[in-house]
Order: C-alpha cells, then structure tokens, then sequence
C-alpha cells in the first residue's frame, strides 16, 4: 500500500482541522420573536392582481384577492350571503314585470389604501366588465364572438342579459341605481363590486411608479372624475387603455417596493406587498380599512397573511410540520389526507363539507353532441330501460360510499337526496319527503340489492347473485377517491345481476380531439352511467337545473322532460316566494325519481388543517372557504 | 491542416443541420400529440357558473382551439421562426398571460441554483470514492460503498426528500430549540465517523484501531463542544477553525498533486495558506455588511495573485507547478473565510422574525418573509439561499453520485489494468504519480461524454426534485405546462430540452476529439 501516505496525510489533516473548530466557542441563546403572520397553503400560483379576467386562474387569484377587497356581501361558513353594511346597502328600488330597479349606497367616508374617497363611481367598472352590450356600443369588442377589450369573465350572464341603459349616479355620487328589463332571481348576487376607477385611469394614462408615490387625494380624485366622462361619453380610446391595463396589467410576476402602488391599491383590511413568482404572495394590513367588519380586539393579532404556493400536497404537509405553513384548505382530501395530517403535533384538523356535491346519473337518451345515438340498456322510457334503471339505483351503496370515502374525512356526512338544497336545511327536508327518494333509503342495502335482482330477474330470468347478465359500463374520473367508489358500485351492484365494466377516464370531461369536436367520455354514449362532481360558486335559485333541463348545459345523459323545462326555466328566471321555489324543486325532483335518472350521492367533503395556535378558523363550503373571516383571526 | 479544419466545420455544420431538423420533427410531433391528448375545456365540466357558454365560447377563442392542432402547430412555429431575424415569440401562458420566454428565462438560473452545487458536489465525491474504491477494490470499504451507492441509486428521489425533510428540517429546527446533542449520540457518531475514516485508509491491525480511536474521540470531543456551546445556533469557525481548514486543505493538495516529500511544493502550499490566515482579520472588514459579490470575488483575486507569487519566488524550476499547487491551496483556504462569513449572519438569521427559529425550510428558494433591507443584504439573502438549497443539494447529490462513482471505479480500474500503467509501474514511479498524473486523467475521459449529456439533461428539468422542493425552475414550469394544458409553456420547455440535448450530443463528440487524440473527424 503505497498510496498509505497519502491517505495518511489526509486523515491527519481532516482530524487536525475538525478539532481545531471546537475552540471556538461561544454562547448564544434563542430569542424568538412572536407569530403574527399567517401562512396560507394556495394549490395554485396565484398569477393576477385581478381574479376577473377570464385567463386568471380564477379560484386561486380571488382567494388571494379577497382580503384586499370588500364589497356588498360575502358568503359565512353556514352558505348565508352577509350583508356588508359597512361597505353599503343595496335595496330593490322598482319592481315591475317590464322595469326592475336595484338602489346600491356607498357608506360615505371609506377611503382606498390611497386616500381617495370611495363613492359609487367605483362601482361603475362593474358595469363596464358584465355588459355585453355596453362593450360592443362602446367599441370595446363583442364578447360573444372577439376577445373583448377588458378581458372578463363576468359577460354573458343574467346581468348582461337584462340591464338597460347606463347605472345611474345620484347627484353626490354615493347612491347608484341599475335598471333591469325584468325581475331578477338571486339579485342580490348581481351587486356591483367596487374597484379603485382613478388607479385604473392613472395607469392607463401611463402613470408611472415614481410619478403615483407623489400623486395628491386631490389629483387621484380628478382622475375619477375623468373615468366617470369617459365611463358616460364611451370613450373608446381611454377604455381600452383602461381594458388592456385591466386584462393584463395586473398579471405581475413579482411585487416589491419598486411595483407601482396603483397596482395595489385595496379596500380591504390588507393591502399587497410583495410577491415572489411561484412562491409567494405577501399581504399587509392596509392602516385605512373601514369597508368591512372591523378587526377583533386581541393582543396577538394577525398583521400578515402569505399565501404560499404549493401544489404538491406531500409537500404541503411537509411545510406544515416544519411550522412553513399555517393554514391548508384541501378542496378534494381523501381519508388518508385527514389521517396524515391528524397525526401532526399542534396542528387541527376540521372535516367539513365543501361547495360541491356528487351525483351519479344514468344515461336515457342521446346528447346532442355525441355523433352516436345512445342505445344501451337504459335507453328510452320503455318498461324494460326503467325497470333496469330502477334496479341500478335500489342496488347502487350510496350509504356504504358514504360511510368508507367520504365519512373518514367529514365526520358529519350522509348521503345527498337532492341537488335543490344543501343538507339539514328546511327546504331540503320538504324535498326529500316527499320526491319518492326514500325508497332508496329504506331498509337495509341487502334488501334493496333483493329488491333489485327481483326486477332485473323480470327480465333476464337468469340472473343471479352469481350471474351477471346486463352488462353496465361505468365511466368516472381517475382519481382515488372515484375509483374506489366505482369499486364499491361494482360489488354491490353484481349482486344484483349487473356485470359492471368499470371505466376510469384521464379525461372525463374532455373530448379526445383538444376540445373542438368530438365528445367527452362523460357525454359518450358507450358509457351507460357517468358519476361525477359538481363545483358550486353560489347559492342560486336555478341551482342544479342546468342537469335536468333538456338542452342544459350539465346534462350529460339526455334527460328530457318538457314539464322539467318549463320549470327549470321558471326557477332560472323567475323571482318567486321560498314557497314557490320549493315546490318547483319538488316537482322536479319527483320527474327525476318517477323516471329514475338518476341520484345525488353526497356533499363533497373538504379538509382544513391549521396550526392550533391561529384561532377562529371557520371553513366554508362557498364562498371564499377559509379566508372569509379573515378579520377573526388571532393567534 | 487547412483540410482538416475544415473537414470539422463541414462536420458541425451537418450535425447542426441535422438538428433543426430533427427538432422541427420533434417538435411537431409533440405539439400535435399534446393538443390531442389534452383539453383545456375539461376544468369546465364540474362548473356550475351561470355564463359557463360564454367561458367556454371566449376559451375557445382565446386559445385558437378552432384551428385543428396539426394546422395550430404552424401558427405557434410562425413566433419561433420569427426568432431567426430577432424576434422569438413562443406565445404567452395561459394563466397570467406571461410571454414563455420570460417565464424560462426565470426559471433556467433557478434550474441552475438547484443543480449547480450539486452536481460539482457529486461529480467531486463520485470521482473521490470511485477512486478510493478502486484502489481498494474488494475490500470491506469497497463492498460497503457498492452497496451504499446502489442503495441510493435505487431510492426514489420523492421519498428521500420526504425522510429529508422530517429529520433534517422538522426535527433538526426542534432540535434548535435545545441544541445539546445526548452524550449516547455522541460516541456513536464518533465511533461511526472512526470507523469510516479507518477504513478507507486502508491500515491494519494495531495502525487501524489507533486512528479508530483517535478520530472517534476527536469527532466526539468536537460534538461535546458544539452541544455544550449551543454551537449550532451560532455557528462560527473564527480564525482558529480557519486556519485550521487552511493548513489541512494545504497538505491534502500537497500530497495529492506533489508529494509532500516535495519540500519546495510544500513551502508554496503552507505559505499561501498562511497568507490567507493572515488576511482573516483584514477581509472581515473587507468582507463588510454592506459588501456583495464583488468584495468575495475581490478576495479571491488577491488570494489567488498571493498565491501565484509565493509559487513563483519559491524555486526556479518546476515553478508551474508549485504554483498550481498554491493556487488550488489559496482557493480551497480562502472558501472557509467565506463559509464563516455567512456563518457569522446566522445568529441574526436565526432570531429574526422571518426565520422564527427555524432556519432549515422544507421547501422553496427563499424566505417569503424576508424584509426588503435583509433581501438588499448580500449576506443575508445568501446565506438565506444557501439555507433552502441544504435539502435540495443533499437529495440530488446522495442520489447521483452513485452513477459517478460507479463510473469512475469501473473507468480507474480498467485504466490501472492497461500496459502504461505496468511501464510507469517498473520504470519507478511512485504509486501516487501513478494513480494522480497517469491512472486518474485517462480514467476520466468517457466521464467527459456523460457529463456533458447531464448537463443537458439537468435543463431540461429536474421535474421531480423541483416539484417535491416547489422550485420554479424548468422542471416545475414544465409540470406546470402539463397540468393545466398549457400548450405555449410545454412547447418552451420542450424545445429548450431538446435542443439543449442535441448540441451536448454534438459538443460531447467534439470534446472527445479534443480530450482523446486518437479520434479525428473522417471524411
């Protein structure tokens, strides 16, 4: 061993310099300072200032964006729509069948993040980015058919639909008054959000960030007044320089102390601060909020909120452990999420229900899209197709789903009965009692399952628990919670006589063509039932119609019933008593039960996870689920 | 001569014509397979939004899903061609509306940060061990490191980062909270780190179980010292641990590159060290707060101009290489001066209300909580840097030096069997010179080719590492692209990838020719 010197040389060297460093000592101790920041979990990169557009990505970007702004109302953790009054209060000021008029007053002596008053010119904007017809008049682009100047995704609503004319301003500007060509449902859902008009004016104007560090009340004021002309005279130029700030200027990749403060001007009870691209987004209490709730008096107040990007739940968790993260919203947890989480020191855990639900439906008759007519043993309303259909649903475990995927994680969780209402309230009660829905709640699964087999075996007299004979193919999402429901499906409906062919898509919702042509896999006719979920942002009177009416939009297994349409279209468009409403849903519903279409499953569960020490953390199933009340936060 | 060179030019340029063609080929392929298989109308089948025909109408407009993909591709190739006469346009996001070169061109130094350290580390301790393991080929050293780098080359990157996280971040931050390390964890590490060092020695019997021993107790004694002094939340190396590293990085290149017999390459090694020991004080103030990376380049060259004097005046003859041996010393006895500079932030890192003692973060580049004036801080912000790059550096260095080491033993020991390593052998060589100047270069050149294909591979992301750390670098932006169809950012990535790719097949062949006389471009 020739090479021992030089070994040797090196062991002594690498000892020699270890034990050289422990001379050096010194004491130290640790000092930490108290949390007064709150670090929130965002699945998604938050990639615009402006939740609005319709290229944002829009669930992240206006959960990021909520504590920057208050307006009329917001959602609390029991799905009611609060009222802000702080902010101001709206009021139907005409109802008649040709002419509805709402009223929206603006408190007076709010101010932006900048000192400029607020006033009912901030709300104009609205106007500006939900009228279809104010932005083709106004040369802004058509949105049914261009990409329109302000790049929204609030056009082609009920309230383009329906306004007519321009809002209109009270002399001291504080009252704005919108006009509709008929009663509208869910009105108060069409109010107006506020936004910062003079900031847009200013940067559209080319104002720079030097420039607005030294802009007066009184110049930010001026620049109100000028968007209020060019709001009233139309003016094309000036709008679409406020529509290309608008669509894009507000997609900042990184925010720090050079970005310009027009960008970021908030009424909210924080104001941005700092963003760091896919990390970060940092916000600050903003001194001169007075537009919402007022903050709880504490000692331990929160002063920051960071919404941290991580969109990789390991990783997530990891973070949360490591005291990186304080607060995680998971919109779709499975059962070993909760137990994971459950397991780690000085975090809560909360199982709730989320703003979706689950159903699974059976298809009867053709989509329009789909090139292939749908002929499979559902098909049609024969004695035969709903004997079979019957018998799918009698056989389906909606309680045993329940119990294994989505209990686990909400403790709280049965299964759904109706579309038409959440769980537990009123409405839902008087709906379920009486739509013919119970049948597949009474007695035990085993006897239902028997009840099915006995109405499959009418027609395919060999049928048996051990004798598959109507072959059903099932499509569903691929993921885990979806496949495991398909399994539990499959077992139970076998023994029904079903041979189940269980098919999980990649793309359950996307044709395999780059979405021009071509069908989706929950709308292709090979497929006899499709199970899904459905996201809900609002409570609305239409809720849920969309499935059942003919041509609606979420019907993906040709429903149709000219009684349901007219009915559909009633609660779609016309405002009615909780009485009225409820028996429509009623009626509804017993169409769908009487031609077994299909059933409800379950409210989706959701998950937040929290360091024990941030308090009063309530989770919402709409809405903006955990930053809502924001302003009860302390430590 | 003439006809040689330009053989090679004609060369290259086939090889680069060939490339854009392959990459037009490529890149249609994947761009038509992409739009096929994805669907950007899909996030639309759960909604319930009132104007859904609207969002799916503007969608489809937005992102020209009317145009058949095969016929789309050219509108997007329309940008990349542009790129000839200046003007490269590879479209926009599709959240946030970015321009995808702006995203990459944020996302490559990010690729880069995370790699960088840890591929030098892993090329540097691969060679090292792969050497040491050749050298003592079957011996128990050997067997045990065989079987340590097939481990880690078998263990999934996710997972490590996961067992990572816990017990160097989660339970290395509590451990802060009290840093005395029990007396139990104590000797074991010692005796674990004796019998490693006494290992690889190579020595026997009584010789073996002394520097067991000694090493044990000395890593040992160190660790009672940093648990007794809380060392661990303020670290520090001062001018003693300096010197220290100093004078050992002295002599390990000494003996490595000369000799230690070499009396003259000796002197020139230890005075450069001694130098910059003698400096430690004047670069404090050098080294200021409110210095950057001016002031550390600034020392190097003053290190490294030292050490090229002292290697000059030392002797007459041989002076190249005393000089190369002072340089190498001046640059490895000057990092522990900048090691205890970011070392001398930690404290204040460590109690800020940013860190909230707890400095070791699971995942990100940086701190998000960081006030402007800490980020402005040199200082500060890199040692912040260097804090979110322990995780990370660790998982990818563990997981790919097993490759190099791998590679370096096999290539040594194929080398040491070869007829001029017998000649040098008999004509009197010593083994160092053997190993060092004859064995080791030769060893070295098919590395040459799997180093230069990593490089590119690297680029092209480290999809998993970026993902499980949530770094945005290519490999992050490129799921990102995956996730939510985004056909512009996929193809950036993708294009990038490929090219890069390409030319390191090209340059690789071409730093063979350069490295290996023997291989000529044919005509």
């Amino acid at each position: 061993m020739k090479s021992r010197s030089l070994l040797r040389a090196f062991s002594v060297a690498a000892t020699a310099s270890l034990a050289a460093t422990g001379f050096v000592v010194s004491s130290a101790s640790a000092v930490v300072p108290a949390q007064s920041t709150v670090t929130i979990l965002s699945e998604s990169d938050i990639t615009s200032l402006n939740s609005g557009t319709i290229d944002g990505n829009t669930a992240y970007n206006s959960t990021a964006a909520y504590p920057t702004g208050a307006g009329y109302s917001y959602y609390d953790n029991n799905t009611n729509l609060i009222m802000n009054t702080k902010f101001g209060k709206m009021s139907i000021a005409k109802n008649t069948p040709t002419l509805f008029q709402l009223k929206y007053t603006v408190t007076k002596g709010q101010t932006w993040s900048d000192g400029t008053p607020i006033d009912a010119v901030d709300l104009l904007l609205s106007h500006i980015v939900a009228s279809d017809g104010y932005s083709k008049s106004a040369g802004l682009g058509d949105p049914a058919s261009d990409v329109p100047e302000f790049n929204s995704a609030s056009y082609g609503g009920a309230y383009g639909e329906h306004v007519i004319g321009l809002p209109a301003l009270s002399a001291d500007k504080y009252t704005l008054t919108v006009s509709y060509d008929q009663p509208m449902v869910d009105w108060q859902l069409l109010a107006p959000g506020p936004s910062p008009v003079h900031a847009l004016t200013l940067l559209a104007e080319g104002t720079t960030a030097s420039e607005a560090r030294s802009l007066t009340v009184a110049q930010m004021t001026a620049a109100k007044d000028r968007f209020l002309a060019d709001f009233t005279n139309k003016n094309t130029s000036d709008l679409k320089k406020m529509g290309a700030v608008w669509s894009t200027g507000y997609d900042l990749p990184n925010i720090n102390s050079s970005t310009n403060p027009l960008l970021l001007v908030s009424n909210g009870g924080f104001i941005v601060s700092s963003k760091i691209d896919g990390q970060s987004l940092t916000l600050v209490k903003n001194t001169k909020y007075k537009s919402g709730p007022v903050f709880v008096k504490t000692t331990k107040p929160v002063n920051k909120i960071v919404f941290k990007v991580i969109d990789d739940n390991t990783a997530a968790v990891d973070a949360l452990r490591n005291h990186e993260l304080d607060l995680m919203y998971i919109f779709n947890p499975i059962a070993s999420d909760k137990i994971t989480l459950t397991a780690l020191d000085g975090v809560t855990v909360k199982g709730n229900f989320g703003g979706g639900y689950s159903m699974l439906g059976l298809r009867v008759g053709s989509v329009p899209e789909a090139e292939d007519p749908y002929t499979g043993k559902f098909f049609g309303n024969g004695k035969k197709a709903k004997d079979l259909r019957h018998a799918f649903l009698l056989a389906l475990p909606r309680e045993q789903m329940v119990e294994s995927k989505v209990k686990p994680v909400n403790s709280a969780a049965t299964t759904m009965d109706t579309h038409f209402a959440f769980t537990g309230t009123s409405v839902y009660n008087a709906i379920v009692n009486n739509s013919g829905v119970s049948e597949y709640s009474e007695g035990t699964q085993a006897q239902r399952t028997a009840k099915a087999l006995a109405l499959v075996k009418k027609w395919y007299p060999s049928a048996s628990d051990d004798n598959q004979v109507v072959t059903i193919k099932v499509a569903h999402a691929n993921t885990s919670l979806r496949n495991g429901l398909a399994a539990l499906i499959k077992n139970e409906e076998e023994k029904a006589g079903f041979n189940i062919v269980d098919y999980a898509s990649s793309n359950l919702f996307a044709d395999s063509d780059g979405g021009n042509d071509g069908v989706a896999d929950n709308k292709d006719p090979q497929y006899d039932v499709t199970f899904h979920g459905f996201s809900l942002s609002a409570v609305t009177q239409g809720n849920a119609t969309e499935i059942y009416k003919s041509d609606g939009g979420n019907n993906a297994w040709g429903y149709q019933s000219a009684k349901v349409d007219v009915w559909a279209e009633q609660l779609q468009a016309d405002v009615m008593t909780d009485a009225q409403i409820a028996a429509k849903r009623l009626a509804i519903d017993k169409v769908v039960h009487d031609n077994y279409w299909g059933l409800p499953l379950y409210q989706n569960a959701t998950l937040t996870a929290h360091s024990t020490s941030l308090q009063n953390v309530k989770p919402a199933p709409i809405g903006q689920n955990v930053v809502w009340n924001y302003w009860e936060w302390t430590f | 001569m003439i006809e040689g060179i330009f053989t090679l030019f004609s060369y290259i340029l086939r090889r680069i014509g060939m490339m854009f063609l392959i990459l037009f080929g490529s890149s249609y392929l994947s761009y038509v397979l992409m739009a096929y298989s994805s669907d950007p109308l899909a996030a639309f089948g759960e909604s319930t939004e009132k104007n859904k025909a609207f969002l799916i109408k503007q969608t489809i407009i937005q992102l020209q899903l009317d145009v058949p993909p095969p016929v789309r591709f050219f509108l997007w190739l329309r940008g990349v061609v542009s790129g000839l006469w200046g003007q490269l346009d590879l479209g926009v996001t599709r959240f946030g509306k970015q321009p995808v070169l702006e995203v990459m061109g944020a996302a490559i130094p990010v690729t880069f940060r995370l790699v960088i350290a840890s591929t030098i580390l892993a090329i540097f301790i691969g060679i090292i061990v792969g050497l040491l393991t050749a050298i003592r080929q079957y011996s128990r050293f050997d067997y045990s490191m065989t079987f340590v780098s097939f481990l880690l080359f078998s263990v999934p990157v996710f997972w490590f980062a996961v067992m990572l996280k816990i017990y160097l971040a989660v339970q290395f931050n509590d451990f802060l909270v009290d840093p005395t390390i029990p007396w139990y964890a104590i000797v074991i590490t010692g005796l674990l780190v004796g019998f490693a060092i006494s290992e690889m020695s190579g020595l026997t019997k009584l010789r073996y179980f002394v520097l067991l021993g000694v090493s044990a107790g000395i890593i040992s004694g160190l660790l009672f010292l940093a648990s007794a002094s809380k060392w661990f939340i303020n670290p520090t190396l001062g001018i003693v641990g300096v010197a220290a590293l100093a004078l050992s990085s002295g002599l390990v290149i000494t003996q490595l590159s000369t000799g230690l017999r070499n009396r003259q390459s000796l002197i020139a090694s230890m005075s450069t060290a001694a130098f910059v020991i003698a400096c430690y004080y004047p670069f404090q103030a050098l080294l200021a707060p409110s210095s950057n990376i001016l002031a550390v380049v600034l020392m190097f060259v003053i290190t490294i101009g030292a050490a090229i004097l002292i290697g000059y005046s030392v002797q007459k003859i041989d002076r190249r290489i005393n000089i190369r041996t002072a340089i190498l010393t001046a640059i490895f006895a000057t990092l522990p001066v900048v090691f205890d500079r970011f070392m001398q932030e930690f404290q204040g890192y460590y109690q800020s209300e940013a860190i909230h003692g707890r400095p070791i973060p699971t995942l990100g580049q940086s701190n998000d909580y960081l006030s402007e004036e800490q980020l402005n801080s040199f200082w500060i912000s890199g040692l912040d840097a260097i804090m979110h790059l322990i995780l990370p550096t660790i998982a990818l260095t563990l997981i790919s030096f097993a490759g190099y080491v791998r590679y370096s033993r096999a290539s040594l020991l194929e080398v040491m069997n070869m007829d001029y390593i017998r000649t040098a052998r008999a004509k009197g060589l010593n083994e160092r010179t053997v190993i060092m100047r004859h064995a080791l270069r030769n060893s070295m050149l098919p590395l040459t080719t799997i180093l230069v294909n990593d490089f590119a591979g690297v680029i092209g992301g480290a999809i998993i590492t970026e993902t499980v750390f949530q770094w945005k670098g290519m490999g992050k932006i490129f799921k990102t692209a995956l996730d939510t169809f985004d056909l512009n950012l996929f193809m950036g990535v993708f294009v990038l990838g490929a090219a890069l790719t390409i030319l390191a097949n090209l340059v690789a062949d071409l730093l063979f020719g350069v490295v290996d006389p023997r291989i000529r471009v044919r005509k």
